[in-house]
Order: C-alpha cells, then structure tokens, then sequence
C-alpha cells in the first residue's frame, strides 16, 4: 500500500514524493470535462420520464391489469407495490418477414450495424429494431400469428410478442379474429402505449404526436395514469399539449392504404372462394354483401383453381387487384357498392341495388 | 459480490421504481456518456446532449432486457453508440471516423513511457493530448466511484479524510476504496495490449 497514512491524519505534513505512475498519469491527463447543468436538467427530464414509464408499465403487467368495459374511462388505477421482479427476458424467435417494399433494415440488439431486410429473411429475433425508408414499408408475421406491418420512414423496436416500442413513424397491428390474450399486442411510445383487446389499428407517433386509429375491435391508450378507450371506427389524437381529439374514421378510408399493400397473401389455391372474400373483407374494411343466400352457399363450395391463381399468390397484390384478378375464375362476379361494400352476386346477374 | 451482479441489482431496483436508485444511476453515468458522446460529434455540446438523452430514454425503455453479460455503463455505451449512428444518419452527418485511442482494441502499458524524463519533443503535444483522453476515458469506464476518487485524490489533491467526508465514509474505508480504485486503473491501464507503435512516445 502506498506510504500515504501520514496524510490520512492531519493532512498537513509534508510527505517525501512517493514513486506512483499511476497519480503521475492521473494528474497529467487532468480534471475531466462536466457537461453543462442546462443539459443536465433536460436530459435527467428525458430520462425520469422513460423511466416512469417503463416502472409504470411492467407494474400494470405484474398486476393483471384489466381492462374497463366499453363504455367508460378505467377507475382509479395501479398503486406501486413491491413486486417480484422477473428475470431478464431470453433472446427469441419473433417474426418473420414476408413483404418489404423499397428500402427496410434491422439491427440486431447488440448490433450497431443496420442489415438491410428482404422477404424471407431469417427470423427477426426480440429486440429487433427496424427502420423503414421514406416510400418503403414493410410485413411481418410475429410467431403467434398476429401481422404487423410498418410504414414509411418508421422506427421501431420488437421487444416481444406482446409489445413493440415505436420510436416514430407508424405501426399497424392485426391481431386477428382470435381473440386470445396471447395475441395481444402493445404499442409503446414517448405519449403514451396502446394495447388492443382483438383488434386491427394503427399507431402513429411523431414530434411527440400520438395518433390511433382503430379499424376493428377496441383499444385502450395509456398517458401516463390516464385511459382513454378507442373503438372500431375511431382516431383518437392526443398532441404535446395533452389535447385531445376524437375523429370518426371509416374502415376503409385512404388512409388504411398502406396497410393493404402490405398485407400478406393467405393460401388461396385450392381453397374456397369464401376464403377470399373473407380475407379481401378483413383487409379492406369492406363489408362483403351476397345477392342471395344462394351466393354464399356458392362462395363456399366454389373452389380456386388455375394458374391465374397461382400468378396471383406469387405477385403478392393487393387485396382488391387480387379480388379483380380472382373472381373471374368463378362464377361469381363483384360489385363496389355506394356505402363502399362488395356486392357478390351470380356471374351475369344484374345488380338489384 | 461482483460488479455484473451489483449491476443488475441496480437494474433490479431502478425497474421497481426505486427512485434513488434511478437518480444514482443518472448521475454517475450522465457526465460519462456525455463526454463519450460529445468527442465523437466533434465537440458539439448540443448534438451530444440530444444523443444522450435519447441513450437514457431509451436504456431506460429497454432496462428490462439488460442480462448483466456486460457491466451496466458499457451497456448503455452500446445504446449510446447506436444513437450517435442514427443521429448522423438522421441529419446526413458524417460520422466522426476518428480512431480514438480508447476504441482501439491494443493499446500497451504506457506507464513506463510517463515515468521517463520530460520529454522537449513537439512531437509529444499530440500523443499527450491522446494518452490524456485515453486516460479519462478509462476513469470513466471504471466502476462506481472509482474514477471520481482518483480524480479528487490526483487532481484535486484532497486528502484522503477529504475524500471519505465526500463520500460520507470513514477513513480506512476511503483508504480502501482509493485502493482499489488505484488498483482497477493500473489493471485496465496494462491490460490494454497491442498497437504499441500508435502510442509510442516520440523521440526525444
């Protein structure tokens, strides 16, 4: 140990100089710079924030938390306890790319590097951040079924299953007609989280704007301890300011778009042609109308076959050029009705409507 | 117990909503990340500040996910790299393609070389000013208060009464941390190895 106990008690003698390169270095190298106290403030606002939330929301998880009936804001809300904390999560499998339009990358959790993505790519693992190129979005298939599809110039990260940080941008989740808590999805950002009881809706965050709109089912959207419910139909904004608005949206506006060119292709050949209806119905919010219950029984026994089919699959269209290009190898035809919703009728029947 | 595990029961703690624990965590490491972030931008104070504001907010959102495979600070220095990528991306920066002595991987023992004579070479301006950076950054990547009562002890001279009374310790145990302290530095000084020639003193 160094010959320093004589400065220990008073402090005020005079020590021989002790050979230490160690201080030499120290002292050389000298005082290290303090960033600005303005800066601190700010970034300790930041970050207190982050933190809050992220305690906040594994306490509501811990705690079971459920969720209020339609119909009303939640009552008071999750009171901190001490909680058993659990251990860290395990690197998993997550999602599966099966669309990417223009320019998309990942990087994986311990990587710097952003790896440019394609569809078929190896599994994305949790903890993923992805990040989309202006006109460029991309499809996913999380493990547990549910289709998650990104916009243009978005930012997010898949921390799991059941949760995806975005950082900005917009992210719109199809947990499908299951309605198992296995297959829901939260959506976390800077404004606040929304989670989805059997929904499709889309989030979209930007200079700390939150926007949510619902296409089907309900969401519940966290601002700090606040709960504000969304339903099918509805956009809710709220601004940097805690505003809040509440729009009408319908399920097939333009602004759902996007989400159908990216929606994945189910396996149409050899299936009947209600497995098309149905899936054109769910991607773009369009209600499907038959002529006669004679249609349907029709729809659900007329089989696709050929290789226009097949071309279709491959070409990974949209939902209504798939529709388009599809029914005429039935003996079914369509029609887009004033209201926006898809007449099936008998192949040379003229519209009743 | 080591440091990994002192880490992640400080992560433990800050994700129990301990807020002292969280305030500990931010202060110890927002000067570090600073002063990690605002060399490799160049010296601009404000690009560094948003960068480690957007590190924090995001360590914090992903605290769950820290398995303890590294120590907490380094953790975080991984998030803060990643930021100052998309920082430069996001507003078509060039990224600071400056090879910090303290980012290369080899570096040998440089304490024989401080223990020569004073050296007249201009030539050593520079690498002093080199080995000065490496110096502070490696007080910054040790733990707890280790670089700090260094720092106290060899740039400010406090006594070591001074620096327990900091610390609100007793003697022998600021003693003992000094110690330590001490010894951890020598350790990561001469456990770096290799590029010998980028840091070899001029001649003189």
């Amino acid at each position: 140990m160094a010959t320093e106990s004589k400065d220990d008690d008073d402090g005020t003698a005079a020590q021989a100089p002790e050979p230490d390169a160690v201080g030499e270095l120290i002292r050389m190298a000298g005082r290290r710079e303090q960033p600005p106290a303005e800066d601190y403030q700010l970034v300790l606002g930041a970050a207190t924030g982050a933190w809050r939330a992220t305690v906040a929301r594994r306490q509501r998880r811990r705690l079971g938390y459920g969720i209020a009936a339609a119909g009303g804001l939640a009552a008071a809300l999750v009171v901190a306890l001490v909680i058993q904390l659990s251990p860290p999560p395990v690197p998993m499998q997550l999602a599966s790319v099966y669309r990417v339009l223009g320019t998309v990358s990942a990087r994986g959790p311990d990587s710097a590097e952003w790896q440019v993505l394609s569809a078929g790519a190896p599994a994305l693992m949790s903890s993923t951040e992805i990040r989309t190129e202006p006109g460029s979005r991309i499809g996913l298939v999380l493990s547990n079924g549910v289709s998650v599809r990104i916009d243009e110039s978005t930012q997010l990260a898949l921390a799991s299953l059941s949760e995806i940080r975005l950082e900005n941008g917009a992210v719109y989740v199809d947990s499908g007609a299951d309605q198992s808590t296995n297959r829901q999805v939260e959506v976390i950002t800077r404004a606040g989280s929304t989670r989805d009881i059997g929904t499709q809706f889309e989030v979209r965050y930007a200079e700390n704007r939150l926007k949510v709109r619902v296409r089907e089912g309900r969401v519940v959207v966290q601002r700090g301890t606040e709960l504000l419910h969304g339903s099918s139909g509805e956009q809710v904004v709220v601004g940097p300011s805690h505003y809040l608005v509440r729009t009408r949206i319908a399920r097939y506006d333009p602004v759902w778009q996007w989400v159908e060119d990216v929606a994945p292709t189910p396996e149409l050949y050899n299936r009947p042609a209600s497995v098309l209806l149905e899936w054109v119905a769910r991607e773009t919010g369009r209600e499907i109308q038959f002529a006669a219950p004679e249609v349907q029984a029709r729809a659900d026994t007329a089989i696709l076959r050929g290789s226009g089919v097949r071309t279709v699959q491959e070409q990974n269209l949209p939902p209504m050029e798939v529709l388009e290009a599809v029914m005429p190898t039935t003996d079914l035809e369509y029609e887009i009705l004033d209201s926006g919703d898809i007449l099936i009728q008998a192949r040379g029947q003229a519209s009743k409507t | 117990m080591n440091a990994v595990h002192v880490d992640k029961a400080v992560a433990r703690r800050i994700l129990a909503g301990d807020e002292e624990a969280f305030r500990s965590l931010f202060d110890r490491f927002f000067p570090r990340l600073y002063r990690f972030a605002v060399v490799r931008l160049n010296n601009d104070r404000e690009a560094a500040r948003e960068v480690v504001q957007e590190t924090f907010c995001k360590g914090f959102e992903r605290l769950d996910s820290y398995r303890g495979q590294a120590a907490l600070y380094t953790w975080f220095c991984q998030i803060c790299r990643n930021a100052l990528v998309d920082y430069c991306r996001a507003r078509s920066r060039e990224i600071q393609h400056v090879t910090l002595l303290e980012d290369q991987h080899a570096v040998r023992s440089i304490l024989e070389g401080l223990t020569a004579p004073a050296l007249d070479n201009p030539d050593t301006g520079a690498w002093q000013r080199d080995i000065r950076r490496l110096v502070q950054a490696t007080l910054d990547h040790l733990p707890a208060h280790y670089g700090d009562v260094l720092e106290w002890k060899y740039v400010d001279g406090l006594q070591v009464n001074e620096i327990a009374e900091r610390l609100q310790l007793g003697p022998k145990a600021a003693e003992s941390l000094l110690t330590r302290a001490r010894s951890a530095f020598r350790t990561a000084m001469s456990a770096m190895d290799g590029s010998a020639d980028v840091l070899t003193r001029p001649a003189g």
